[in-house]
């Protein structure tokens, strides 16, 4: 059992620190968007799973303990022996004890806080769109509501009924083709229940703010399903209506307030404008599909490689150790009505204990190999992942008239990012396009 | 709710004058005129007085008002993170929009090639 711990506290660990760069790297052009995000969504998934894998069985180990006094007393017997060589004494029990009972507090406030959070935020969707259907007025769709505001916006809110809202604003400056493309985008986000994905996510983001696997997943989820949601309302109407809906809000929404959402609505804006090849997205689902596999299986290989070691090494020892048969015969009764891979465990610690010299060494060993392991396990993915994702963006930059878009694309990402001030950019843009006028005149 | 906003607010109506107004365009219960204005008034979007036996209600907030605060809850400082939207369009800042408007600018002027 504790070895399975290890194993799934091992795997959250490497995911936590090796995921958001690769998923990020893989999901971040968009070109299989609805893909990225069950990718986004298995990694978040498979981690916080094997947390809460972890702490129930935690628990569970504490609880048997509980129930089987007998037991307790076989391991006290074996403790009180270690403390008689000055070893440990009944602390360990006792620290065991404080840390399942740490665990359940904490899972516990995890678990209300997230129920909470999700809960408040679905009340206060409905609540909004109640409150919405009684302030706007009816359009000629049921669900669509128009409301009175200066800003131009368009956004949907879940509720029962759900309702889009267009301001009053957003439908003057729209032309009715436009209206059609944004409201299928809407609606492409009700359908597929956006607002629930975003709400767990969000809840869990407040709830470990610091665990960037689930902050930066909350934010690229919804960037993935912005895009998912464009798919969606441009093959129903078109890309150019949708793209031309999302540069008039653009343009008309007076906004004054922050989010740095500005590269987001650009990539958007530039899928919308050139689509991603065919070529690229078969590619780039290919590589999702695998990262997404290998999380699936990683908890599982997790598992069965502790599990093997405890059972395939376990018994090795006693050989090397020369305990034998002997050995489980003199044990001491209570410690045989142990689980066998537990008892082998047992067995083996107290033996390595008399021995003497194998003791930490081969439990040194046995971790070390595991995280050696795993090591080859996330490197092999990272090495696969990037060679896959070369392979996707090389056509595309490869490609594209003469390079001198590109050039120009890049530098209004740079200048949207900020990275670049006004002036600079119109001095570079300038500087390209002399050079283009010069090379097209020759 | 409309009924209410569309009335002179200055004279507070009763259940049974909104009632005969709506019986006449459609067969409804007065009753569910009865709940529904009640309802209204618990959840604070109608103010009511008792006159004699019945109630008389007004709107607490003019449909504007109403609209300007949802607005504000909807549109400004990007949302709380308690209310789960799905803008179209993010709001951004000024000076951002602008340098955006100009790449869309250029994108669109590309598809049109």
């Amino acid at each position: 059992m504790i070895s399975v711990v290890v194993g799934l506290l091992l795997y959250s660990m490497a995911m936590l620190v090796a995921a958001p760069p690769l998923l990020w790297a893989m999901t971040g052009s968009g070109n299989a968007p609805r893909l990225g995000v069950v990718t986004w969504l298995s990694a978040i998934g498979t981690v916080v799973g094997s947390w809460v894998a972890t702490s129930v069985m935690v628990i569970i180990e504490v609880i048997s303990h509980w129930t089987h006094p007998r037991t307790v007393a076989a391991s006290c017997l074996a403790r009180l022996q270690r403390t008689m060589s000055g070893d440990a004494g009944i602390a360990p029990q006792i620290t065991l004890l404080a840390i399942a009972a740490a665990v359940t507090v904490a899972a516990a406030i995890i678990g209300v806080r997230l129920a909470t959070a999700v809960l408040g935020m679905r009340a206060r969707a409905h609540e909004h769109a109640r409150a919405v259907r009684l302030v706007g007025h009816r359009t000629g769709e049921a669900d669509v509501v128009m409301v009175e505001a200066a800003k131009a916006a368009a956004y949907c809110v879940a509720g029962r009924p759900p309702a889009i809202v267009v301001t009053s604003a957003a439908r003057a400056a729209l032309d009715d083709r436009q209206l059609a493309a944004v409201l299928a985008h809407e609606r492409a986000h009700l359908a597929g229940h956006h607002a629930v994905i975003v709400s767990v996510l969000r809840a869990l983001a407040a709830v470990f703010p610091r665990i960037s696997l689930i902050t930066e997943g909350e934010q690229q989820v919804s960037r993935l399903l912005e895009m998912c949601a464009d798919d969606v309302a441009a093959r129903r109407h078109s890309s150019r209506a949708l793209l031309s809906g999302l540069i008039t809000l653009c343009t008309a929404a007076p906004a004054e307030a922050l989010a740095a959402a500005d590269l987001a609505v650009l990539a958007r804006a530039e899928r919308l404008a050139r689509p991603p090849k065919e070529s690229m997205k078969v590619k780039t689902r290919a590589a999702l599909t695998s990262v997404i596999a290998i999380m699936a299986a990683g908890p599982l290989i997790a598992v069965a490689d502790c599990v093997w070691r405890s059972h395939v090494w376990g018994p090795a020892m006693h050989a090397n150790l020369n305990i034998g048969p002997a050995g489980l015969v003199a044990a001491p009764a209570p410690l045989k009505a142990l689980g066998h891979s537990e008892f082998g465990k047992a067995v083996s610690m107290m033996m390595m204990m008399d021995d003497g010299h194998w003791g930490w060494g081969s439990w040194i060993l046995t971790t070390g190999t595991t995280i050696v392991f795993w090591a080859l396990v996330i490197t092999a993915v990272v090495v696969l992942a990037r060679y896959l994702l070369s392979l996707s963006q090389r056509p595309a930059g490869t490609t594209h008239a003469g390079g001198a878009g590109n050039a120009e694309q890049v530098l209004a990402e740079r200048y949207a990012r900020g990275e670049i001030d006004d002036e600079e950019y119109q001095r570079r843009l300038g500087l390209l396009r002399q050079n283009i006028a010069s090379t097209t005149s020759t | 709710m409309d009924r209410i906003w569309r009335r002179d607010s200055a004279i507070p109506t009763t259940v049974r004058e909104l009632f005969d107004e709506l019986a006449g365009e459609r067969s409804i219960a007065y009753t569910t005129v009865m709940s529904t204005m009640d309802n209204l008034h618990t959840k604070g979007w109608l103010a009511r007085e008792r006159d004699g036996k019945a109630y008389r209600y007004w709107p607490t907030l003019s449909r504007e008002q109403h609209s300007a605060r949802l607005m504000r809850e909807a549109l400004d400082g990007g949302g709380s993170p308690e209310l789960v939207l799905q803008h179209f369009v993010e709001q951004i800042g000024a000076e951002e929009s602008e340098r955006l408007r100009s790449v869309l600018r250029r994108l669109a002027k590309g598809t049109n090639q």
